[in-house]
């Protein structure tokens, strides 16, 4: 589904990643671990198409297609979903517009119909009420005033309407407590099929206990240099990435 | 032209229709009009050498010679009939209210040669005053069209007595032309009072409209503010405020959508003159290219006026880099215990907010729309009036229609 090849991305004129490697295929969970600064929100917003994510060199195919020749916007058409590190505030832009707005420009963009206005607030309302989310919610502005961990289920939120092929969530477990990881686990497991697959960038075991990996990889300086299965985060928590990497 | 002669094109069509304005023939009114016809003159015309016109051309007296012009402003009133709201037009109040009227009428804008002129040349007006502890539900709306190439100096006078509560909306529209309307509202704010006021400058497209409106609080009094500036060509609204008793409130707020060829000048001076008033001032602004506005807000302190609470704050958003933003916060403090905070930012949409929506799908421009309408949105919150407000964002979103690109 996923194929990065040799990715080389420049921040700010300083390469960030510096020729990775990664393959996922349609069905599986990918967990990426690393420590602080290695790169992992850069490969998601280079993924994602983050203007100021400079792609050097390298390759990413998705679904057959050049994913770097995508605006954004035609990624997330195409099924990618970012959920972010740090979601961002949109002060005057009600959560439910925004999930709409985004849901119809989606559909829209795979040739479908806007969805009326009251299948609209069911679809929602069932999503928020699935992940714990408190309606009133739903008409505040777009993360402003959230907490931490009501931001991260915000972006849970939106990944169960817009139901994408595939997910790379950024830290989405860091700064939840216990009920509500547990919560977005459920989200995540919920999503997961034949045809669906899900990048997890996570410093913590403990999702990984939920949302149980196929492989988990070790990202250190813009690489990837290790690979394994889900016992590979149990041997990086007891022994920390020098160790390993 | 010289200035001189300027001004003495005014005074000849002042001498030539002051018999046909209101309080012709009563002598306090004459007295009034010359005083002011005399210190219009003694000002002249305004110049940018001058602090509160410093972004606003005065070049439109130059390019028209409005004094000869005749008025062309119609005021249509909108007001239903409530127990305690007394309405009169300017005419029938100096007629029949003479001594209520004096005093009002009396009120200067020191300094401000075009509310000198508006004194002299009030040809029309309302007369609004709301009896004591008379709350009035529905609002009184007064709409101002100005059509062809015409001046006009409209007075009007809001008097709200104690306790008492009023809703005013103001709105100018006008056609294409270059007509200019000069209107001065003056608002006098009783004990324990509150105004709501409302006003929506839609002006043509060639038009100039210099608004000046001078407001008393008095103690427990209360007004709010909220003025919409979408039209003209060049447009002024200069409010003066002067918080006169102990916990009197204001709330100035204001948005200016600006477009190429406009230019949007909003002056504000708040007097905190007594102990205990708290004053909250919030603009925007959202200009397209080649697009030209200003914000100015003066707050005066004065040394009695302990614990005083003021607020400014300025937020504008360039949707192009041509777009000329000026923000100018003026402190002065004579008290020590205050406390004032002003903040102005001047931005392009949020780059961020930009991504994050593109990441969930949502076009470029549906993106950029969609933030503008928010910055827009937030910014009416501030109206406490529910249909003024969703009447103004119905406009705010035909006034974005088209203009994303920008
Ligand atoms: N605009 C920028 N200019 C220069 N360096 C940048 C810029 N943005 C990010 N970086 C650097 O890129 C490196 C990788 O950052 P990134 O956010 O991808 O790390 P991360 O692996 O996600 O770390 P964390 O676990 O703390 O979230 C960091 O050293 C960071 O300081
Ligand atoms: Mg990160």
């Amino acid at each position: 589904m996923l194929k990065i090849e040799n990715l080389h991305v420049a921040v700010g004129g300083k390469e960030i990643l510096k020729g990775l490697d990664l393959e996922i295929e349609a069905g599986s969970v990918h967990a990426i671990m690393g420590p602080n600064g290695a790169g992992k929100s850069t490969l998601s917003y280079a993924l994602a198409g983050r203007d100021s994510y400079e792609v050097t060199a390298g390759s990413v195919t998705y679904l057959g297609k050049d994913l770097l020749e995508l605006d954004p916007h035609e990624r997330a058409g195409e099924g990618l979903f970012l959920g972010f590190q740090y979601p961002v505030e949109i002060p005057g832009v009600s959560t439910m517009n925004f999930l709409r707005t985004s849901l119809n420009a989606v559909r829209r963009y795979r040739g479908l119909e806007d969805m009326d206005a009251v299948t609209f607030l069911r679809l929602v309302k069932e999503k928020a009420a699935a992940l714990d989310m408190n309606p009133d919610m739903l008409k505040r502005a777009v993360n402003v005033g959230f907490s931490g961990g009501e931001k991260k289920r915000n972006e849970m939120v939106q990944m169960a309407v817009l139901e994408p092929t595939l997910a790379v969530l950024d830290e989405t477990d860091s700064g939840l407590d216990i009920d509500a990881l547990k919560v977005v686990a459920d989200g995540i497991n919920a999503l997961r099929s034949p045809e669906r697959a899900a990048l997890l960038i996570t410093h913590y075991q403990r999702l990984l206990d939920y949302v149980v990996p196929d492989f988990v990889h070790v990202l250190f300086d813009g690489k990837i240099v290790k690979s394994g299965g889900k016992e590979l985060a149990l041997e990086l928590e007891e022994k920390g990435y020098a160790a390993v990497a | 032209m010289a200035k001189s002669t300027d001004i003495k094109a005014y005074m000849d069509a002042f001498e030539s229709a002051r018999g046909t304005l209101p309080g012709a023939g009563q002598a306090w009114a004459e007295d009034i009009r010359d005083e002011a016809m005399q210190a219009f003159a003694d000002l002249g015309l305004p110049t940018q050498r001058l602090e509160d016109w410093k972004y606003t051309s005065p070049n439109f007296l130059k390019d028209v010679d409005y004094a000869t012009l005749s008025s062309g402003a119609d005021i249509m009133l909108e007001a239903e009939k409530q127990p305690g709201l007394h309405i009169l037009s300017l005419k029938e109040a100096v007629a029949h209210q003479p001594d209520r009227i004096q005093t009002l009428f009396e009120q200067k804008i020191e300094g401000d040669a075009l509310f000198h002129l508006n004194r002299a040349m009030a040809s029309d007006g309302l007369v609004i005053r709301v009896e004591k502890g008379c709350r009035i539900e529905k609002p009184v709306t007064i709409r101002h069209s100005a059509t062809g190439q015409t001046a006009s100096h409209i007075h009007h006078l809001i008097l709200l007595e104690e306790r008492s509560a009023l809703t005013v909306i103001e709105e100018f529209t006008g056609e294409t032309g270059t007509n200019w309307t000069n209107p001065a509202v003056m608002v006098e704010i009783a004990e324990g009072a509150t105004l709501q006021h409302y006003k929506h400058q839609n002006a043509g497209p060639d038009a100039v409209h210099t608004a000046q409106t001078a407001v008393r609080i008095a103690a427990k009094g209360r007004y709010d503010r909220f003025a919409y500036f979408t039209g003209a060509a060049t447009a002024r609204d200069d409010v003066r405020v002067t918080l006169e008793g102990k916990d009197a409130y204001l709330s100035l707020k204001g948005l200016s959508l600006c477009k190429k060829g406009q230019s949007h000048d909003l002056i504000t001076c708040t007097d905190h003159a007594v102990a205990d008033t708290a004053s909250d001032q919030a603009f925007r602004g959202v200009l397209g290219a080649g697009a030209k506005a200003a914000f100015q807000g003066k707050v005066i302190v004065r040394q009695d006026a302990q614990k005083t609470d003021a607020n400014q704050s300025f937020k504008n958003l360039l949707l192009d880099r041509s777009a000329e933003v000026n923000t100018k916060p003026e402190l002065e403090i004579y008290a020590d215990d205050v406390k004032c905070a002003h903040g102005a930012t001047v931005g392009e949409l949020d780059k961020h907010a930009l991504f994050y929506l593109k990441s969930r799908g949502i076009a470029p421009d549906e993106a950029r729309a969609l933030l503008i309408e928010a910055f827009i949105t937030d910014q009416f919150e501030a109206i406490m009036n529910k249909s003024v407000r969703d009447n103004f964002m119905a406009h705010a979103k035909a006034w974005m229609a088209g203009r994303v690109n920008l």
